[in-house]
């Protein structure tokens, strides 16, 4: 269908508004028009009384959506950081049959925005051999912590899930992780939950993993989600 | 080492811990070993309990109703 265009002085829209396919009209004030640019792909037209038009393109919230791979990384050196992501409310790490070096205390951190004490609340079991033992960190002064090995072969598995990353709030976290190492600094089958939350008001845009005494091998791979 | 995986720009880096990176790994070291001493604690305490009533961890299992 052809636009016929009206003259200069006329109240009217021009077509020339537009600048790209998916431009949209939108109102700035009283008896004013706008032009509001096509967002990204997947992005959903939101309300938002701090724009000029008073409306912006955003992430989609709520409904499905799939786990991406944000970064992959050998297990090497004593700490390993992904950074420069951002867009992500859900990350989970995935710890793929990490060794780490002995004769240091074979613990695994994960520390987001590199936040190490004072921010936690937690809640951890830890499954040493035979022997349970649990506890709350009611000072907030833990960082969550996987008991890892030492040995090759009997080799750290597991996850660790954090949610509410884009949020000006608390983020929640859990995991679990397990190995064999029957040998192992702390005994046969060591298995550690954490869950908890952090106080932090940034979104999560970084994400350090570290040990003191350094990994042997392995691999850690970071994923995201909108949602 | 520290390996920095930067996103965004995808660029990987390589380099030596700082001083305070080191820092923080001997803080870590400490608060791992007072954890673990900790931990070394409830076991000896559960252990030295169980040899004194003169049962096993699956023994005091059954009679505290666990499978």
């Amino acid at each position: 269908m052809s636009t016929g265009r009206l003259g200069a002085g006329d109240t009217a829209v021009q077509p020339t508004i537009f600048d790209a396919k998916g431009d949209l009209l939108a109102g700035s004030a009283a008896d004013t028009v706008s032009r509001l640019a096509v967002g990204s792909n997947g992005t959903v037209l939101t309300a938002d009384s701090a724009e000029a038009t008073g409306l912006k393109w955003a992430a989609a919230s709520g409904g499905a959506s799939n786990w991406t791979q944000v970064a992959t990384s050998s297990a090497s050196g004593s700490t390993i950081t992904f950074s420069g992501f951002s867009g992500y409310n859900s990350l989970m790490l995935e710890i793929d049959g990490v060794v780490m070096s002995s004769g240091s205390s074979v613990v695994l951190h994960f520390r987001p925005n590199n936040i190490s004490t004072s921010s936690y609340k937690a809640t951890y079991t830890y499954v040493l051999g035979s022997s349970t033992f649990g506890d709350t960190n009611t000072t907030s002064s833990m960082d969550p912590i996987f008991y890892g090995s030492s040995t090759g072969g009997r080799t750290l598995y597991g996850y660790y899930v954090i949610t509410g990353c884009n949020s000006t709030g608390k983020k929640l976290y859990w995991g679990q992780g397990s190995h064999n190492d029957s040998s192992g600094t702390y005994g046969s089958r060591a298995n550690s939950i954490v869950n908890g939350y952090l106080t932090e008001t940034n979104a999560i845009t970084s994400f350090v993993i570290t040990t003191s005494g350094g990994f042997s091998s392995g691999n850690f791979t970071l994923w995201g989600s909108t949602n | 080492m520290h390996t920095i995986i930067n996103i965004q720009n995808e660029n990987t880096t390589v380099r030596d811990l700082t001083a305070d990176e080191i820092a923080q790994q001997q803080l870590d070291e400490l608060n791992d070993a007072k954890l673990r001493h900790e931990i070394n604690e409830s076991i000896n305490k559960r252990t030295a309990l169980l040899a004194k009533l003169g049962i096993t961890e699956e023994e005091a299992k059954l009679l505290l109703g666990g499978n």
